[in-house]
């Protein structure tokens, strides 16, 4: 299997490498730096729309989940790109910390009734398309940010930004079963919590790291089995008795624990921190990025995170609504912001760029 | 007068437990027991001292602050925003230790008079400008809830790894095996029965929930009371928020979603009254027990995790409907021939062979 820095994991014939992601990116990046540079220099605290840049628009971010820290950097990505090219941003959440279709949905709402240039929209439940489809017939232009719904991004040519979840979810499977390995293992459990059942992004990786499991089972004679159960993770205090509860259930065959979110990967780091499990004792793995990830993966008690590099995806989801709008420049189907392999070997990296992440997010008023 | 006399005998005579009380107390102590047993008997390592200690850990929170919630429902108010005052506890706890240097010791007493503060608005809200408490407290979970995202922006804050209190100890440490939040639980729970049952204090919240007008003509007062009892509500939350953040070290916004209703519905399991003047500390205590054993012992039986909401539903419903039998209402008590009515006849032929009408009057009143 192809992974890391060669491997395809965009849907279809419209996918790109994540080696061509790179390139893109930093030549986005660095073009859009330079491009910005002068404005910047000219007017450090306000940028201006250039004739070249087209007239001042405004795209909204319906992106519900607001007790999630990704929205929070997925807006510095937005609002960044909106300052260099003269654009408004403006976000729309919802404070509630379950996240569903409803408050999702009003989100939607809202962001079309303020009627926007575009929409950057979060499609984490099934009528976020709907949704989507009011904005298009009113003239909106949508772009699909952090979980696409894949029948109706592909049906209307909508473009998605963010990562393959379900390419996540089998790279984390495969990643997990081949430390398994080297530690000798041959069979047990790969249990995964969730925190919110039914949530797209959730279930799709999941389903990854089962297809995962099950494709490096047949290729290399192992036995991994896979397991899935709801944590509670959004608060820690309830979750810890709740796995204790789970681990005591599943005994000894517990091999692995996959993560599928922020609030899982914390809640493993925590429960280990409480059995006592020295780091790598059981092998643990999963998504995203964050300051208390970061340190499970610098104590080596998490083997590896992947990133979807949250900043990318609001960024380059208003870059490329502008190059519609200004340029009349069609974007991708997909513009896939990764499942970058963070481990310890390259965390320290990863640090730097999220406090430069959050440096750019002090100066927008953003909190993180 | 001779009604209003009688009135506020009925509130004062609250104190001491009906005969209704008593059976309810029995009854669900009967299904906690009832439940103990299945789940020891059916899923293993349930009968194990470990997870014992593990379900305290799991009900102890909701215990801590159901006991001040119970005083709230018996004064006849309540408060839905213990959830968001958790939530914020944690955050304020996190900002002041993490990002402000204070001392652990020194943050929790300000998050626990930060709490009793929110608990005073709560109650001014409600008493003086006689706005319910359901609405309050309505605004107050939305209101602080966002404080909670706004001050953290959404992401976890975590102590410095290399920071070191007594209180951490306080907060997470053992004795003589038994966990530092369970100690802290049992505590309360003595302090709170104790006041409840033996003080002036405890007489005049029975009085108060039992008949408003009444207690106010007999000089006690209510608004006081009320207040006194939000305020209870709101350090109980700071002291479980400023715990939390001292045994996991990692405090989140996210946290306390839907912990109010855990607390309500220990609450009204353990057969507090919803419309006030009836209940107790032990009640709630065992609400909280029954609701811990069925998230805990449905784990470890290996259902799937989300049965829990459903069973936890039944039960509140079954709570609910062995409150209104034991009263005698409703058609399930005519069909079993335990209405109130019946009741009342049958006992006046009894009062009427014995002669003793006067007598039947005041049973009735107690009863009721």
């Amino acid at each position: 299997m192809k992974r890391k820095d060669d491997a395809v994991v965009g849907a279809g014939d419209n996918a790109i490498s994540r080696t061509e992601l790179l390139a893109v990116s930093a030549a986005a990046g660095g073009g859009i730096l330079l491009a910005g540079a002068g404005g910047a220099l000219a007017s450090p605290s306000k940028a201006h729309a250039s004739p070249a840049q087209g007239p001042k628009r405004k795209m909204i971010g319906a992106l519900g989940y607001g007790t999630c820290p990704c929205v929070q950097i997925i807006q510095v990505g937005f609002k960044n790109a909106a300052e260099l090219v003269g654009w408004d941003y403006q976000g729309i959440l919802a404070p509630e910390v379950d996240q569903n279709a409803e408050n999702l949905n009003r989100t939607y709402q809202q962001a079309i009734a303020a009627k926007p240039a575009a929409i950057g929209g979060g499609m984490w439940f099934p009528t976020a398309a709907q949704q989507a489809k009011r904005a298009i017939q009113q003239g909106i232009y949508f772009i699909a940010v952090n979980t696409p719904d894949n029948a109706f991004v592909s049906a209307n040519h909508i473009t998605f930004v963010g990562q393959d979840l379900y390419q996540g979810g089998v790279l984390a499977g495969t990643l997990l079963a081949e430390q398994l390995v080297k530690n000798g293992k041959k069979t047990g459990l790969i249990l995964t919590g969730n925190v919110s059942p039914g949530s797209v992004p959730i279930e799709e990786r999941y389903r990854g790291i089962k297809d995962g499991t099950a494709a490096f089972n047949k290729k290399n004679g192992t036995q991994f089995t896979n397991e899935q159960f709801p944590d509670q993770s959004a608060d820690l205090a309830r979750s810890l008795p709740i796995y204790k509860a789970k681990l005591a259930q599943v005994g000894s065959k517990l091999v692995a624990l996959a993560n599928t979110s922020t609030q899982t990967s914390i809640a493993n780091y925590k429960i280990a921190q409480e059995l006592k499990w020295k780091p790598g004792q059981i092998v643990m793995g999963g998504f995203d990025t964050d300051p208390v990830i970061n340190q499970a993966i610098r104590q080596g008690y998490h083997l590896f995170t992947l990133d979807q590099q949250f900043f990318s995806q609001g960024f380059f989801a208003l870059m490329l609504a502008w190059q519609k709008l200004a340029r009349s420049l069609n974007p991708p189907a997909v513009f896939d912001t990764g499942n970058a392999v963070v481990n310890k070997s390259n965390i320290k990296a990863i640090d730097a760029r999220d406090n430069a992440i959050r440096s750019l997010a002090k100066r927008y008023g953003i909190k993180m | 007068m001779a009604a209003s006399e009688a009135t506020v005998d009925r509130a004062l005579t609250r104190r001491v437990p009906t005969q209704n009380a008593i059976a309810r107390q029995l009854g669900i102590t009967g299904v906690a027991l009832g439940l103990f047993a299945f789940f020891s008997i059916f899923a293993v390592h349930f009968f194990a001292a470990g997870n014992i200690l593990d379900v305290g850990r799991l009900v102890a929170f909701t215990t801590i602050v159901g006991v001040g919630m119970t005083f709230l429902f018996i004064a006849g108010e309540f408060d839905i925003s213990v959830g968001s005052q958790y939530a914020l506890a944690t955050i304020f706890m996190g900002l002041l230790v993490a990002e402000h240097g204070v001392g652990p010791w020194t943050a929790a007493v300000l998050v626990v008079s930060a709490g009793t503060v929110i608990g005073l608005c709560n109650g001014l809200l409600t008493t003086f400008l006689g706005i319910p408490s359901f609405i309050v407290t309505l605004g107050m979970f939305s209101l602080l809830k966002g404080a909670a995202l706004v001050l953290s922006g959404a992401f976890p804050i975590t102590f410095p790894v290399e920071l070191e209190s007594s209180f951490f100890s306080v907060a997470s440490g053992t004795v003589l095996g038994i966990p530092a939040q369970v100690i802290w639980m049992v505590v309360i729970l003595v302090l709170g029965g104790f006041v409840l049952r033996y003080t002036r204090f405890g007489y005049h919240v029975y009085a108060t929930g039992g008949n408003v007008q009444a207690a106010l003509a007999n000089g006690i007062p209510t608004t006081r009371i009320k207040i006194y009892c939000f305020m209870m509500t709101g350090a109980a939350c700071g002291l479980i928020g400023a715990l939390q953040a001292g045994w996991l070290k990692t405090v989140s916004p996210t946290t306390g979603s839907g912990f109010e209703l855990q607390v309500i519905g220990a609450v009204i399991i353990g057969g507090v009254a919803l419309f006030g003047g009836e209940g107790s500390v032990y009640g709630t205590f065992i609400g909280a027990v029954i609701l811990g054993m069925l998230v805990n012992g449905i784990v470890l039986l290996g259902v799937d995790g989300n049965y829990t909401q459903i069973f936890i539903g039944l039960i509140i419903i079954i709570a609910a409907a062995l409150d209104v039998l034991i009263r005698g209402e409703g058609r399930l008590a005519s069909l079993l021939g335990v209405s109130a009515d019946r009741v009342l006849t049958r006992r006046r032929a009894r009062h009427v062979r014995v002669g003793s009408p006067h007598g039947v009057d005041k049973e009735v009143q107690q009863d009721h």
